[in-house]
């Protein structure tokens, strides 16, 4: 993989030139949270540091939106073009090659989705500041990408040391190839180093939630711990755990009318609801709150790991940080691990 | 009235883009037109639309469609017509639901949307030179219907066939006039039971379990396949395992909430099955080691 030197000075240049070329995306503080914002100004480019407060999903994945109008279909836009992402974080990326799974290497292609994914550059960056609720190391990742993005850009002391992932990213480095340099050997440690000492920091966090056995193991083995009712007991089904959720994918079709056509609109959707798996006879083959939140467990760790050999979680710490009941996954997961 | 509906190839019903690149791909989500060529009443609230799709829609036995009723919404029917009928397909709807209740007040000449076929179909190959067990419960027998007549079509790859057929009463019963012409064919033997008779009744009265009493079939050559409401699924599968079916050679066909069709929304899971792609025909087997199967 080529990596590449890029000054502060050259950075500026560099993301000016490319919101130039396209709507550029980038992470910027509102209100003591990060959200992603059309790009302004440079100074308002937060890169290191740590995940937005919303998933990535939300440009990809419409929460609502209208997928068809019949009788007489017309054409539907999909997407507003190409466009650029700056400062994705590594769960964030993991949680679009989950995604992809689903929608596109699927038998049916999601036509919308495979639109924005292919009309998206993703340069990534570092954290630097994971949260308390991040957990990512015990998912099998780790706090800095490794694949799936066009670029990666690890923050230095005053620059950035630029990995490239793509082709794609390879053109936007050999078009403003002024702006590039070689990195020292001294750089490429300071990178080690600053990924380690995030590592640590993560390690350290997680430390009292670490199982022994993988996650894929607790929550097939405890199937039928009563644990799940006392956890459910602190859930109030608001479906927070699964809009937030990066990864979650779950949608509703339903019609509506307007003027002479009909439009079917597709909707993101809760497994957390009640209605969710109900039949019009009436028949709910999860009627229980604790059936619900079984299955979300037993989808994102078991069900999607043994079907595509990866977590349907990314460790991002969205639905521990916004839970109003205070279900805490990792706390779970443990707890059903230590239940005898 | 003009055509409302695109004509499509099923490339085109895939999402795959046309050569001219006029088709967009949305159309994974967009049904085609099919005409209601004629409703006929099976019981009060059971009826049976014959449709004319716009395109031929091929499936196979056991296999589902998701239907429009404009402006309302979609809900899955197995089709029970025999898939050997190119042109038209039938499906047999039983009022219990929002689009279900709008599709019973439709009329002869309008026109509701197809999206499909989905889903598995009952693995004919599997079946051949079996002694088949068929058994349905009330409006579960629809699905069961275009299997039977599709096994019909090729009577001499198979044994023998029973159909056990219950309803809760003589007016509950469907496909009347079938059923009668059903047990004059040769290889076929027809049971059929009702939970309550009534004055006129001459039949068996009983549960539909209580046709499997005295089976004459021999169970190692032997496959059964169930369709029915989930506490008529339960009974006779568990009956089923009872008499000595193995899991693997018990057949059933599950219903559940649908949305996409396409593997994707999530409505339809059980355990870690995707109704809609997994199945809906599944053996015992398979999903016996999942959370209430039968609700």
């Amino acid at each position: 993989m080529d990596v590449h030197y890029l000054s502060k000075i050259n950075f500026r240049r560099w993301v000016e030139r490319l919101s130039q070329e396209a709507p550029l995306y980038h992470p910027k503080e509102i209100n003591g949270n990060l959200v992603y914002q059309k790009f302004i100004s440079e100074e308002e480019i937060i890169l290191g540091e740590v995940r937005t407060i919303g998933p990535l999903k939300v440009y990809f994945f419409s929460l609502n939106q209208r997928v068809a109008t019949y009788p007489s279909p017309s054409r539907i836009k999909k997407g507003e073009g190409l466009r650029i992402f700056l400062g994705v974080k590594a769960c964030d990326l993991q949680s679009l090659e989950i995604l992809d799974k689903v929608f596109i290497e699927g038998e049916y292609k999601e036509p919308f989705y495979l639109k924005e994914r292919k009309n998206t550059i993703l340069i990534s960056s570092d954290c630097t500041k994971p949260k308390d609720a991040c957990f990512c190391n015990l998912v099998d990742l780790e706090p800095y990408p490794r694949k799936g993005f066009d670029l990666n850009l690890s923050p230095l002391k005053e620059s950035f040391l630029v990995e490239v992932g793509s082709e794609k990213g390879e053109e936007l480095i050999s078009r403003f190839k002024d702006f590039f340099n070689r990195p020292s050997g001294e750089q490429i440690e300071e990178q080690k180093e600053n990924r380690k000492k995030t590592l640590n920091l993560l390690k350290a966090t997680n430390t009292s939630f670490k199982t022994k056995k993988s996650y894929q193991k607790i929550v097939k083995k405890n199937y039928d711990s009563p644990l799940w009712e006392e956890e459910a007991g602190d859930c109030v089904e608001c479906g927070l755990c699964t809009n937030i959720c990066p990864t979650c994918h779950c949608y509703l079709l339903y019609d509506e009318k307007e003027k002479r056509a009909f439009n079917r609109m597709r909707m993101w959707d809760s497994c957390q609801y009640i209605g969710f798996a109900q039949v019009a006879g009436g028949a709910n083959p999860r009627a229980r709150l604790a059936e619900r939140l079984r299955h979300r467990y037993l989808h994102k760790l078991d069900y999607f790991k043994d079907d595509f050999g990866l977590y349907m979680c990314t460790g991002c710490g969205r639905c521990v940080e916004g839970c109003l009941g205070k279900i805490d996954m990792r706390e779970v997961l443990k707890k059903l691990e230590e239940s005898k | 009235m003009r055509n409302l509906y695109p004509v499509r190839s099923p490339r085109q019903r895939r999402g795959i883009r046309s050569r001219k690149g006029r088709i967009t791909s949305n159309e994974v989500y967009l049904p085609i037109e099919a005409r209601i060529e004629e409703i006929i009443r099976e019981t009060p609230e059971i009826k049976t639309f014959l449709l004319s799709p716009r395109e031929p829609l091929e499936f196979k036995a056991g296999q589902f469609v998701q239907l429009t009723v404009p402006g309302v919404g979609e809900a899955p029917f197995t089709p029970s017509s025999s898939p050997h009928e190119k042109e038209t397909l039938e499906v047999t709807v039983m009022k219990v639901g929002r689009v279900t209740e709008a599709l019973h007040k439709l009329k002869k000449g309008q026109k509701v949307g197809l999206r499909g076929p989905y889903g598995t179909g009952y693995p004919l190959d599997e079946f051949k030179g079996k002694e088949i067990l068929i058994v349905g419960g009330g409006v579960g027998l629809a699905p069961l219907r275009s299997l039977f007549l599709t096994l019909l079509h090729d009577i001499d790859r198979y044994k023998e066939i029973l159909l056990c057929y219950g309803a809760r009463t003589p007016k509950d019963l469907i496909y009347k006039k079938g059923l009668r012409k059903w047990g004059e064919e040769e290889r076929v033997e027809l049971r059929i039971t009702v939970d309550k008779g009534d004055r006129k009744w001459r039949g068996r009265v009983g549960l539909v379990t209580t046709l499997l009493n005295n089976l004459t079939l021999d169970l190692k050559k032997s496959i059964a396949i169930v369709c029915g409401p989930p506490i008529m699924m339960k009974f006779t599968t568990l009956k089923l395992i009872d008499l000595g079916y193995s899991p693997k050679n018990t057949y059933l066909s599950m219903e559940r909430n649908m949305s996409c069709g396409l593997g994707q929304c999530g409505h339809c899971m059980i355990g870690r099955y995707y109704v809609c792609k997994d199945g809906p025909v599944f053996k015992y087997s398979q999903i016996k080691e999942v959370p209430n199967p039968f609700v």
